[in-house]
Parts: C-alpha cells; structure tokens; sequence
C-alpha cells in the first residue's frame, strides 16, 4: 500500500514535469526571440536555449512548480547570459542594465504567442518571388549584414534595409489574410 | 506606417547587425521608451526568430545532401511505410522484448516537429510532438517533408532526423547508440566523455562521435558521412576500414572495395567569363566580382563560355537555367555560349537582371554529396 502511494505520488511529479516540459516547449519560440534580441546572435540564441531548456529540466525535476512560466524562462535565460557575459562581454550587444530592462519590459507587456502552426509563413514564403527570396536567403540562410547584402546587391544599406522591411510587412499581412481566410472557413 | 516606425525599424535592422553608432544607440534606446515602439520590437524579433528557424530548416533539407527524390503520396494504406517500415517494426519488436523487463529510460525529448513524424514504441505507433520524452528503443519515422529535432536528457546534444528517415534510439546507461536505418540525420553534439562516445551506426558503417556537427545519410545501400565542424571516425562494417574525417570533408561507405577516405566537401566560389574562341579568361571577369553590372557593348565579345571556380572533390557541377538544369560532368565544367547567353540574357534588348546558380556534386551526373549552391546575380546593361 505504502510503495503504491509512493507510486502514486511519484507518477504525479513526473506528470507534473511532462507537463512544464510540454509548456516549455510552447515557450521555445517566444524565448528564443528573447535571446535574440539580447544576443543579436541567431547560432548564440541557438546554443544558449540547448542551456536554458537543461537547467528548466533540472529545476521542474527538483520540484521547482512556475507560476508565471514565460517569465520564469526568461529569467533563467537572463541569468545564463549574465552568467556567460562575465567570459564574453559582447555576448549581449547593449551591455548595460537599463537596455536588460527595457527589452524584458517589452516582452513582458508583449508576451509574442507561441507559434505551433507554420504552415502560413512557410506558404506565404513560397509565394515569395525570386528577389525577395534571395533576399530573405542573404539575411537569413547566408546570415549576412545590410553592408555585405548591399555590396553584393550593388545596393545602398538603405535601399536594402527598405527591401527587408516590405518583404517582412508582406510576409505579416500575408500570414493575417491566410489567418482570416481559414477563419472564415472554420 | 509612420515615420517614426520606418526609423526604428532601420535601427532595428542595424541594431541585428551590431552596427549602431553612440548617437543611433541612444536614438534607438529613446525609441524604445515607446511602447508602441517596445511591441514593434517584439514583433519584429519573433518574425526574425521565425524566418532563421525557417532558413535553418530549409538548409538541412536533404536537397543539400543528396539528390531531390519524388515526394511520396501520404496514404491510409498498410503499405504506407513500404518494406522500410517492415522492417523497422520487427526491429521495434525486438528491441522492445529487450528492454520490457525493465522500464525503459527517458533519453531525449522532442523539441520540434516539421509534418506527423511517428514514434514507433514497442507495438504502439505514437504521432510526435513537442515536448514528448524518447524513450531508450523508440524509432523515429519521419516521411517525405517532415522533420524532427529533439534534445538529449541531461545533455545539449541536438538531433535534427531529415525527412524520409528511420533513426532508432538504442541508449543505456552503458552505450550511446543511434541507429539510422534510413535517411538522414544532422546532430551537433556537446562534447562526451572519451570513453563514451555517441556511436551512429548505419546498415554499413558506424561513427565515434565525441563533440561535433555531422550529418549522415543511409541511401542506396550507402552511407556519406559529412563533418561540419569537429572530427569523426567513421568505420565501415564489412571490413573494418576506419577514416578520420574532419571539418569540411566526408566520406562515403559502401559495399564497393574502395579504400574509405576522407574527401573535401564540394565548393562553388565563384564565376568566370571566358573567350569562347581563344579560350582565354576575360581578365575584368575573372572572377565575376559578385552583383556587378555587365555592360554588353562592353564586352569583347558574345562568344563567351561561364567557368565555375570550384574547389574539393568535384565530379559534377548543376547549373540552374531559367527554371530548368543542365549538369556537366567533365571539368573543367564551362557552361556553354548558348548557356551563357541566355542565362546573362545577352541578346536582351532592354537591360535585365540576371541570376547564375551552380550546385557541385562529388559524383557525376548530380550524384553523391552535394556542396551548397552558389548565386551570383547582377544586371545586364543594354547600351543603344
């Protein structure tokens, strides 16, 4: 009787811990976000949610139970990169406290949703014409910075910052018309 | 969208590249001070977040690996899987005799699903999704367009399972194994202790990972080892041949006799333009400085052959052509005149813009490993 309640009480701790795993995951995007715009640094946002991802294991397995679970993950991606920014100090790109605080401010008043559904970016990146795909391929696939995109473009920065920022506009309405569309069906 | 919204997103996108000056930090800080401008900011990193997630997905489809193969068409049918399934399943039997007399261990969890990719536990067929524990005997079976990236318990180790793949998680406390029986896998893997490596085996070879990034494909009773950073050794089965192979190479083993070695990864860096006729290079060509202007009246001529400046083991080089391909697998790979004016659209009557794209293969006709695709693209300018 005794082992079964012991059991029992250790099946609901590991549902427990499925269970903030299963959230965290939710969180993966909006905190990989976070990072990135802590770190400006895709490969670093990358690395470090490997990190943040063991230590919430870690802690939901100590019994450590979140109320608020977003920023929960966010402090511990915050405390990481404080922690980390003592060997490398252009980890974050602002280094200073006040822009730490700012950019938390900005994610805790915009909490950006999970996104577990893609489907609408990836078609509306199909759709996507051969300029704006080879722009998107530079920025994002190449990894490159405005002044190597405009020197291969044989453009100014400007012209191409501009460029990024239509093709980004189009990508959002697009993904809102699709939104609205499927709506409208459901 | 108003002015201000236009200047925060141009200090935005510097902001990304770490180029502010003093003064645009400051403005930018000030900006954010804004609410509207703080949810703009967040909008605009998750789109960012989204679309690098998106490329990185993109470049680990196995197009960059090895030759596009016909989607397959999902179906309810028993014959879904094919014979891979088959035998995947009797694998799936076996392990699971092996391990039920204990409970199994949790090995990794699914961080990332692309598609339905099935987990295969014991008898039971279980849709993935994120957040799910692997269990030490799961097979992971992802389909035609499909993707899975999970986590290691405990460890940073990241594994990617490309479409079409069947990748067993065979983990004890003893041993590290990954089964790949199929298709593809790309791992980057967080160093292990010496004597403990990650084994990936394949129905032909078997590779010692230690700490790097690699990817490895099983396809037409084969398997190509690529090292993107860090070193492997990779043993090949029926003899026990053993390669090291370090960043920027792979290898591949099969059932031929070939010595295994390590082979430079194919690479594109470049174009040339040459003299049709003389088969002299056009100095002002040589290379094609990336997004230049080609002024047609000043060229010596219109008789010109493209010339790929390529470096590794090339067997073939795929040139894209208006939406369709030609491959060339004798070096030195020149494009021809009649290529070369169509794809720089030299007989244009009004300027154009043109787009050069090759892909090198280490094999020839397109097969065997593919290095990525280079792209140059510029303008043609029609002088009258």
């Amino acid at each position: 009787m005794e082992n079964r309640s012991k059991s029992g009480a250790s099946d609901a701790v590991d549902s427990d811990v499925e269970h903030i795993v299963r959230e965290f995951q939710k969180q993966r995007q909006p905190l990989l976000s976070y990072i990135r715009a802590l770190t400006c640094d895709a490969d670093k946002a990358d690395d470090l949610i490997q990190d943040v991802s063991v230590i919430v294991l870690r802690k939901a397995s100590a019994g450590e139970r979140p109320e608020n679970l977003p920023a929960w993950c966010r402090g511990i991606a915050r405390n990481l990169l404080l922690r980390e920014r003592r060997d490398n100090a252009r980890l974050i790109y602002f280094n200073s406290e006040d822009w730490i605080a700012l950019v938390d401010r900005a994610f805790e008043e915009n909490q950006p949703q999970p996104d577990e559904d893609r489907s609408s970016l990836r078609k509306c990146i199909d759709k996507l014409g051969g300029s704006a795909r080879e722009l998107l391929d530079m920025r994002y696939t190449q990894a490159l910075k405005l002044k190597d995109i405009a020197r291969r473009m044989q453009r100014t920065e400007l012209a191409v910052q501009v460029s990024l920022s239509r093709l980004r506009k189009s990508l959002r309405q697009c993904i809102e018309r699709r939104g609205s569309a499927m709506e409208s069906a459901g | 969208m108003s002015s201000r919204a236009d200047r925060f997103e141009e200090l935005y996108e510097r902001y990304c590249d770490r180029a502010l000056s003093d003064a645009e930090r400051a403005e930018f800080e000030s900006l954010m001070a804004d609410p509207e401008m703080r949810r703009h900011f967040v909008e605009l990193t998750r789109l960012d977040t989204q679309l690098a997630d998106e490329a990185r997905i993109a470049q680990l489809t196995p197009a960059t690996l090895k030759k596009p193969r016909a989607a397959r068409k999902p179906s309810a049918s028993p014959n879904f899987f094919g014979w891979s399934l088959a035998a995947t399943v009797v694998l799936a039997i076996a392990l699971f005799l092996a391990f039920r007399s204990k409970p199994a261990q949790v090995v990794a969890t699914v961080t990332t699903v692309q598609g339905q990719p099935a987990i295969q536990r014991g008898s039971e067929q279980l849709a993935a999704s994120a957040g799910l524990k692997l269990l030490s005997g799961d097979i992971v079976i992802t389909r035609s367009a499909e993707l899975l990236t999970c986590q290691f318990f405990n460890d940073p180790t990241r594994v990617d399972v490309l479409a079409e793949s069947s990748l067993t998680f065979a983990i004890s406390p003893e041993t590290k194994r990954l089964e790949l029986n199929s298709g593809t896998l790309s791992a980057d893997v967080s160093p292990q202790p010496a004597n403990s490596p990650i084994l990936v085996k394949t129905p032909d070879a078997e590779a010692r990972i230690v700490g790097t990034k690699f990817t490895v494909s099983v396809e037409e009773q084969q398997t190509t080892l690529r090292v993107d950073e860090g070193h492997v050794r990779m043993k090949r089965l029926k003899d026990s041949a053993e390669v090291d192979v370090k960043t920027g190479s792979f290898a591949v083993s099969s059932k031929s006799s070939a010595p295994l070695a390590a082979i430079a990864i194919p690479a594109v860096t470049g174009f040339s333009l040459v003299d049709a006729d003389t088969g002299k290079p056009l100095p002002a060509f040589t290379p094609i400085p990336p997004g230049i202007d080609i002024v047609v009246a000043d060229l010596p001529t219109l008789r010109l052959l493209v010339a790929p400046i390529y470096s590794g083991t090339v067997g073939s080089i795929r040139y894209e052509l208006e939406g369709k391909s030609i491959v060339l697998s004798k070096p030195p790979f020149w494009g021809s005149t009649e290529h070369v004016r169509n794809v720089l659209k030299l007989d244009s009557k009004s300027n154009a813009r043109y787009a050069l794209k090759a892909t090198p293969f280490s094999g020839p006709n397109g097969s065997g490993l593919a290095g990525a695709t280079y792209t140059l693209n510029g303008n043609i300018i029609v002088k009258h």
